[in-house]
């Protein structure tokens, strides 16, 4: 199913607010700087959005950014990285969960 | 000149031009240059602002980057600008038919011939009539045919200029662009927007704007540069937090680090906070600017008509230099706290790069599942 341009910025920064929710003291180096990367995707994600007039706020959304686009692999290592976690019935990291699936979405 | 005297001479102005009406009385003349200056100082201000968007953008970038790098990642290096050169040209392209406007009634008032700046000032304004209502940001607030109508409505901006050579007359060219130069506030209005939602409506549709009506009657959903400088704001002191947890997390945490990390949040926020009022009090300038531009018709429309102009009329030319001269120091003040950042944070960063990356190395295996 097709995204419009403004269920993408909401998806974005419903994304990068999760992200940001996350308390990021239990993570490993590697892992928060996955984080980061994703962080800084997003972020560029969003002010493109913001910066880019919507003719139509209809029309289907497709990413705009590099960053974001090759953030993919960064997300998915992330997202692989916390199923292990909640299999070792480890810290669960609900809220970033949450944010690295929606930005997943974005990217599919 | 003091706001106190400047009352005091306007109220003489107006009765001058009651009794008086020749359109090269000194102090209409003053009047009209003092707002030709106010607008050429606001479009000045505007464009700057853009700049300062920027450099909060590249603050956040380069505290980013730094931080990836310091905890071992692999960044990506490329920085894209917020703004593209044709961003940033339809706006100029705006703020100069702005001051060429200004000039004009400077050049009329001042009794000097018009066709000595024409082919300069035309010029600036030739490239109205190739902008489109994407070239700005104000979808967040305006359906697309309020947009485009508003867009379209600045290439009158090219009639003003040339009515001078017909009528060498202000009257005739103020009572006409009472509704140009509104209509480029009101975009610069939008365009400038809003950092949340102002209106119920914003969650599902544009707010019922009526451009038409009075600027302070507009409501706005979260767009716009202030929207672009929230979330630049943001996305820095985020970064600052995550290297507070990283720093805090560490039983042998560098005091020296944390400190700076917990007060490059604080700053980084403040600084928000003063570069956000400063776009805001901007919107308040351009409807001023409106309301002083009208007072200058009224004032002209009561000399034809031999007529007094009231005191809370004239007094808002003198709100609209207030706070231009307001916005001059607030500009000041947040680019010499943006400078302090960017060049403070470089000695400050390279301290901490040092700090984290030693203790992040061992830290980084012993985490590592």
């Amino acid at each position: 199913m097709k995204t419009s341009n403004e269920e993408a910025l909401k998806k974005l920064q419903d994304a990068l607010n999760a992200l940001n929710a996350q308390s990021v003291s239990d993570l490993p180096s590697a892992q928060l700087a996955n984080l980061e990367k994703g962080k800084a995707a997003l972020y560029a994600e969003i002010q493109a959005l913001q910066v880019k007039q919507m003719d139509e706020r209809d029309a289907d959304y497709t990413t705009l950014t590099t960053e974001f686009r090759n953030a993919k692999s960064d997300l998915t290592d992330l997202s692989n990285w916390i199923t292990e976690r909640k299999q070792q019935d480890k810290v669960i990291f609900t809220i970033l969960s949450k944010g690295v699936s929606l930005a997943l979405s974005l990217l599919a | 000149m003091q706001p106190l005297l400047q009352i005091a001479v306007l109220i003489f102005l107006l009765v001058g031009v009651s009794s008086c009406s020749v359109i090269d009385d000194t102090l209409l003349t003053e009047e009209v240059n003092d707002f030709s200056r106010g607008v050429v100082t606001l479009s000045a201000i505007i464009e700057k602002e853009f700049e300062l968007a920027e450099e909060i953008n590249t603050l956040g970038f380069i505290d980013n980057l730094q931080f990836q790098l310091e905890l071992g990642g692999h960044p990506e290096a490329n920085y894209e600008p917020l703004f593209q050169a044709k961003d940033i040209a339809a706006r100029r392209s705006v703020l100069a038919a702005l001051d060429s406007y200004a000039e004009t009634l400077a050049v009329v008032t001042s009794g000097q011939s018009i066709s000595s700046v024409y082919t300069g000032l035309s010029g600036t304004v030739e490239n109205l009539k190739s902008l489109s209502s994407d070239n700005f940001n104000v979808d967040h607030s305006l359906s697309f045919l309020d947009s485009n109508q508003l867009v379209n409505d600045l290439s009158l901006f090219d009639e003003l200029l040339i009515l001078p050579a017909r009528d060498k007359r202000l009257f005739p060219i103020v009572q006409k662009g009472d509704e140009t130069l509104k209509n480029a506030a009101t975009l610069l209005y939008f365009d400038i927007g809003a950092p949340a939602d102002q209106s119920s409506k914003c969650s599902y549709t544009v707010p019922k704007n009526d451009v038409g009506a009075a600027m302070s009657s507009l409501r706005l959903c979260k767009g716009g540069l202030r929207a672009i400088v929230k979330n630049a704001i943001d996305f820095d002191a985020n970064t600052w937090n995550d290297k507070l947890a990283q720093t805090t997390k560490s039983s042998t945490a560098d005091t020296s680090a944390h400190r700076d990390a917990i007060k490059q949040i604080v700053v980084i926020q403040k600084l928000g906070l003063k570069l956000d009022k400063l776009l805001n009090d901007t919107q308040m300038t351009l409807v001023a600017m409106v309301a002083a531009h009208q007072t200058i018709t009224e004032t002209l429309e009561a000399v034809e008509g031999s007529q007094t102009v009231s005191l809370s009329a004239t007094l808002k030319g003198v709100f609209f230099q207030e706070k231009v001269k307001e916005l001059v120091k607030s500009l000041s003040a947040v680019k010499a706290e943006i400078l302090e950042l960017t060049e403070g944070d470089a000695v400050e960063k390279s301290v901490q790069k040092s700090t984290l990356t030693s203790k992040n190395a061992g830290k980084n295996d012993e985490n590592q599942q």
